[in-house]
């Protein structure tokens, strides 16, 4: 089985009690790349990693992960993925050594050399004790759990939560090297939206639960324009479809343009006037869409 | 060349000096017969609670836990992964199960001795669900019908065997002290005390399984509950008493229905234990 898909969710809704509702989500992290998920808080973004893993059921629609489905292929879809998110906790087992111990177990996969390499670039110790281990510490430790088997999909929740600037070095080297696979790709979801901007290919914005943009970073960024026009007085101008207003002072307008539904040449027809465009940012797309 | 893989037993003997655990290997390799019947004995003469005690810390010695383990990693007849969240969680957890297991000894003569493991595992496993544990367990490569099989052993058999040797003792203190004792021999009634120990376990189990969660309850949920305890109270009715009356032979059929029963229902076990 050689899918194009590492991860697709076909019109996933999940609901929570009593009022979240996720969905319906469609996205698709193909073999190969890095996918990166964004979001405020409260956005779903855990919610829709968790479910790959079955940490809760779905209530509408398909997730495959490598062609398999995650609910009839459950350990099939678990031997191929791996997850990092805060939410791990390995304290019960004592120290880093048996927690090693204790997953590798699972794997038949693992590589030793590889977990002592990874372990020495992380800066880890196996001697010591998780407990004593700090936030960003804790993270690398799953971190290293989680490559040393080779999976061939990376979930990742947050990854960078607590890292500092080496470790976020090392942890982008480490996905890099990952994906020049490509038959692997990783699915990480962050609020380092510039560190996103430069690693990943493909991003997604996931909004009150809903994806409101997805693609190609390259694509997305080419879709998006940001642009500053004078204006006329009246609001109809404000009502066009795929128009983000960023700042308006007076007649003074800075928007964000979405080139899909709304041409440039449709805000002269409206009356704009001394158009100027630029390219956006990512961190930029990111706020003015989730506004 | 490959070196061979060292033998539990020696695993079991790491801590002492290489003389000492090589003069140790070849006495127990000349006098092993004799040994062993003398583990037996122990085990016999372990029906006391200085017995039991003694047994189960030397049981336990993280030593002999490992070469144990060894020997429980071959033999078990369970998948792979399964029998290692088992052993894992026997490692991490090995104090608590003694203790408990002690405990149960010393209140063996109330007649459901079996009922404190079963207990202290159900809450052992909500406190490792707490600890984030089940969100680590979620990601291994186990299916959901294998992990919650597991649950069903640990809380309704494993609980009940870790404390045999418990209802033994209790089992022989009881017709010890009954003059007029109609059960015919202490083995049936050692039996008829597992399966009390199985059925409140599993009924303890199902409780815990069914307790209401954040989302709304349906109807079929909240019949199962009432149902469940009915079953709780009903078993709770049972006493030790010397004649086993009609109500008693109904009750362990009832207790048989309600191991049955967790098994079948042990796949709605709540978010917060799996």
């Amino acid at each position: 089985m050689n899918p194009t898909s590492a991860i697709k969710f076909s019109s996933v809704e999940k609901q929570r009690y009593p009022k979240f509702t996720l969905g319906p989500v469609t996205l698709n992290v193909p073999t190969g790349a890095i996918y990166g998920l964004i979001g405020p808080n409260g956005a779903g973004k855990t919610t829709l990693m968790n479910l790959i893993f079955g940490m809760s059921a779905v209530n509408a629609g398909a997730i495959e992960v490598c062609g398999y489905d995650h609910q009839l292929d459950e350990v099939a879809v678990k031997q191929r993925t791996a997850y990092v998110g805060p939410e791990l906790n390995f304290d019960t087992w004592g120290s880093v050594e048996n927690a090693i111990r204790f997953v590798s177990g699972f794997y038949p996969s693992w590589d030793d050399g590889y977990c002592s390499q990874l372990m020495e670039k992380l800066k880890l110790s196996k001697n010591k004790l998780i407990q004593k281990l700090s936030f960003g510490s804790r993270i690398k430790l799953s971190l290293i759990l989680a490559l040393s088997w080779r999976p061939q999909v990376l979930v990742l929740d947050e990854p960078t939560t607590g890292l500092d600037a080496h470790g976020k070095q090392a942890l982008f080297s480490e996905l890099l090297s990952v994906v020049k696979d490509e038959s692997r790709a990783v699915f990480i979801s962050s609020h380092q939206i510039s560190d996103l901007e430069r690693f990943a290919d493909h991003i997604g914005i996931l909004h009150k639960g809903r994806m409101i943009a997805e693609g190609m970073i390259v694509d997305l960024l080419e879709r998006f324009i940001r642009v500053g026009f004078v204006g006329v007085s009246g609001d109809a101008i404000s009502r066009l479809p795929g128009m983000f207003v960023q700042q308006r002072e007076g007649n003074q307008w800075r928007v964000v343009l979405d080139t899909k539904h709304c041409a440039l040449a449709s805000l002269t027809e409206h009356g704009a006037r001394d158009v100027q465009s630029g390219p956006i940012t990512l961190e930029e797309l990111f706020i003015v869409l989730t506004k | 060349m490959c070196s061979p893989a060292p033998s539990p037993l020696k695993n079991c003997l790491s801590f002492l000096p290489n003389n000492m655990k090589l003069l140790s290997l070849d006495f127990c390799r000349r006098y092993w017969r004799t040994m062993a019947l003398a583990i037996f004995l122990f085990l016999l003469s372990a029906i006391s609670n200085l017995g039991i005690i003694f047994a189960m810390v030397f049981l336990f010695r993280p030593d002999v836990r490992s070469g144990l383990a060894e020997v429980m990693r071959i033999i078990l007849p369970l998948p792979n992964n399964v029998k290692l969240l088992l052993l894992d969680f026997c490692s991490r957890w090995w104090k608590a199960l003694t203790i408990s297991v002690i405990f149960s000894a010393l209140t063996a003569a109330s007649g459901n001795p079996g009922m404190f493991p079963a207990v202290v595992i159900l809450f052992l496993l909500r406190r490792d669900a707490r600890n984030g544990v089940a969100k680590v367990m979620r990601t291994l490569p186990i299916s959901s019908s294998e992990r919650d099989r597991m649950i069903w052993f640990m809380v309704v058999l494993a609980g009940t065997i870790l404390a045999i040797p418990a209802v033994m003792y209790g089992t022989w203190i009881y017709s010890r002290n009954q003059t007029t004792i109609s059960i015919p021999d202490v083995w049936f009634g050692l039996f008829l005390a597992v399966l009390r120990s199985f059925g409140l376990a599993a009924a303890f189990f199902l409780c815990f399984v069914l307790g209401s969660d954040v989302r709304p309850v349906q109807f079929a949920e909240r019949l199962r509950k009432i149902l469940v305890w009915v079953i709780f109270f009903v078993q709770l009715t049972y006493h030790v008493s010397p004649k086993l009356e009609t109500w008693d032979v109904l009750n362990y059929i009832l207790m048989s229905l309600t191991v049955i029963l967790s098994f079948c229902w042990r796949h709605k076990i709540r978010s917060d234990i799996s």
